[in-house]
């Protein structure tokens, strides 16, 4: 079971080490180039584990509805979007507001294909994913070195 | 570096995107196996963005500040798509295991927060060194919860 719950762990730390390879790569060359790379890598890699583990396996079912293939092309923004923004905002809040939006998005999904079972927990995760955003918004404009210029903001936090 | 509000809501909208992929890829994987899902979807990623940049090489051209660069990048910036897919290898095991899904999400999500302030806090990959302050803990704190109470509360159901 330990080793189960290090591997678990293990597979959060190659995901954003993923990420921090692709947005180092954005810097360079655009988000878009890193998307390109990281699924042409993510690719092969696959080929030769697929071929490895079940070689002949390849088949997929007519059944399946063609919506579900649009996941590669969605996947393809989603690098770009996680490579440009990371060195903008930094490694913690990337993952956090990457996070944030994903959860709530899930939550939604759920709710659509088999309702909500469960509101007070549910109710309760939104509240405290919405705080944690108010929050590191809030402080971090209050930082000198990071204000922003940009003029809506000021409004917004003239206004707070 | 500046804080734009832009950037924090496409850092939502990157989360949103991220939930309707892993929402198809699943029932992809339904189909086959999770691995050859994400291999599927990998080809058809890397066809989109080979497209992406084919459209975007000739419509940036005029413009001031291009999309696509061509500086150097070192070595291991090319590789982002490794850890990627070992990513969905292992997760085909833990899920599979006493874990489960919810366990496998949540345990999943503190090794990437934990990975993420240790690479803030000591620069690593080219980012900016940053201090980690009490408010960084506070704002993971609250977030972290939330997000472990939706997994949980999905198990529950």
């Amino acid at each position: 079971m330990i080793g189960l719950i290090l591997l678990a762990l293990f597979n959060g730390v190659l995901i954003a080490l993923a990420r921090n390879l692709n947005g180092r790569l954005n810097l360079a060359q655009g988000p878009f180039k890193a998307s390109w790379f990281n699924h042409l890598t993510g690719f092969l890699f696959l080929c030769g584990l697929l071929f490895a583990v079940s070689p002949g396996e390849f088949h997929f079912s007519e059944k399946v509805p063609g919506y579900v293939y649009l996941g590669g092309v969605i996947g393809a923004l989603y690098v770009a979007v996680n490579s440009y923004i990371l060195h903008r905002i930094g490694a913690v809040k990337s993952v956090l507001f990457v996070l944030g939006g994903q959860m709530i998005t899930s939550l939604i999904i759920d709710a659509m294909q088999a309702g909500l079972h469960n509101l007070v927990m549910q109710g309760a995760g939104v509240i405290l994913i919405f705080a944690g955003m108010y929050f590191s918004l809030h402080k971090s404009r209050n930082q000198p070195t990071e204000k922003t210029s940009a003029s809506s903001n000021q409004r917004t936090e003239a206004e707070a | 570096m500046k804080v734009h509000a832009t950037d924090f809501m496409l850092a939502i909208a990157g989360g949103a995107l991220l939930a309707i992929m892993i929402s198809f890829n699943s029932q992809l994987a339904g189909f086959s196996s999770p691995m050859t899902a994400s291999w599927v979807a990998h080809g058809i990623g890397a066809v989109t963005a080979l497209g992406l940049i084919a459209i975007l090489g000739t419509v940036s051209k005029h413009r001031k500040k291009p999309v696509l660069t061509t500086a150097k990048a070192p070595r291991w910036a090319y590789l982002g798509g490794l850890p990627g897919a070992a990513a969905v290898a292992i997760a085909a095991i833990t899920v599979n295991s006493p874990l489960g899904l919810s366990g496998s999400l949540a345990l999943g999500l503190l090794g990437q927060i934990l990975f993420s302030l240790a690479t803030d806090k000591f620069g690593w990959f080219g980012l900016k060194k940053r201090p980690l302050t009490v408010h960084d803990f506070v704002v993971v704190g609250l977030i972290g919860a939330g997000s472990m109470l939706l997994i949980f509360a999905g198990d529950a159901a």
